[in-house]
């Protein structure tokens, strides 16, 4: 999942500037399952917002509603007649779904209200972990299945490094060194000798070195009748 | 809930939670006095405070609460 933090309040109020009148917008899916902008947080921080705006002499109306998904256009198009009465939009959801407001009603200016973290999961209840960077060529196939570009602090294609003590990185006691658990893997996978083919150099192009990416699915468009 | 009262300045000393059995009535009055004593000291809450004001004046000065 896409996992995002809250950004303080204070910026948040920063960021709304002059604005009278504001629709809080949350969104249903990663957001809401990392308890950052789901149906509750949003009733969470409109109430905090009406509160400290009062308490500071600026009170503004906040209004809040959710929908499913914030970054497919037919989730967020029945927004389109409610998005007239308000000053602007904060949206709780993920940098993708603040895009898709903006690019969908250009004429309401849609505020983050989070920041988009990172693609992982949750460890345990209360802490995500990072796990993905999607790179767009994907090693888990050789790397039985452990990710060093997400989770080594290198991205080595081939370790570990000499800072790999006792199963841990030395930038943080708190993280396990990739490499050491791609090892171990092997070796319960018994496939170790895996391990000994040198991987070439990554083609850094198909992850964001090559620009902005796009995946066109012929099969998939919805052709002009001819 | 203390966290946000104390970001939005209204204070998280407002709110608190006690974890209770229905048999702790002695920890139940005790939690109370202090809760009670602990509001006293903060005064009222500046928003029902601005709310009571505003209906007070609505009332044509009448303070209907008491």
């Amino acid at each position: 999942m896409i996992v995002g933090e809250q950004k303080s309040i204070e910026e948040i109020v920063e960021l709304l500037g002059d604005a009278r009148k504001v629709l809080v917008v949350g969104c249903g899916t990663c957001v809401t399952v990392c308890f950052a902008g789901g149906e509750k947080e949003v009733g969470v921080l409109s109430s905090a917002l009406r509160m400290k705006t009062k308490l500071d002499g600026h009170p503004i109306e906040v209004d809040e509603a959710t929908v499913q998904r914030q970054c497919e256009w037919e989730y967020i198009d029945p927004l389109a007649e409610r998005l007239g009465e308000y000053d602007v939009v904060l949206s709780l959801a993920c940098g993708i779904g603040v895009q898709a407001m903006n690019e969908r009603f250009p004429q309401t200016l849609t505020l983050p209200g989070l920041n988009t973290t990172f693609l992982g999961l949750p460890e345990e209840q209360g802490v995500w972990e990072e796990r993905c960077q999607a790179c767009g060529d994907c090693l888990l196939g050789v790397t039985f299945g452990i990710c060093p570009i997400a989770r080594c602090s290198k991205q080595l294609l081939n370790g570990p490094c000499g800072g790999s003590q006792n199963g841990v990185c030395e930038i943080n006691a708190d993280v396990p060194c990739a490499w050491q658990l791609i090892w171990e893997r092997a070796g319960q996978m018994g496939q170790v000798e895996r391990l000994l083919v040198v991987q070439e150099p990554k083609n850094w192009s198909r992850s964001r070195d090559g620009g902005p990416r796009k995946i066109v699915r012929e099969d998939l468009r919805l052709k002009e009748a001819e | 809930m203390a966290g946000w009262l104390d970001r939005i300045g209204l204070g998280g000393e407002r709110v608190r939670m006690f974890n209770l059995s229905s048999a702790m009535a002695v920890q139940f009055a005790e939690a109370v006095e202090a809760m009670v004593e602990k509001v006293r000291q903060l005064g009222l809450n500046p928003l029902r405070q601005e709310r009571d004001a505003e209906q007070e004046k609505s009332n044509g000065g009448r303070d209907d609460r008491r």
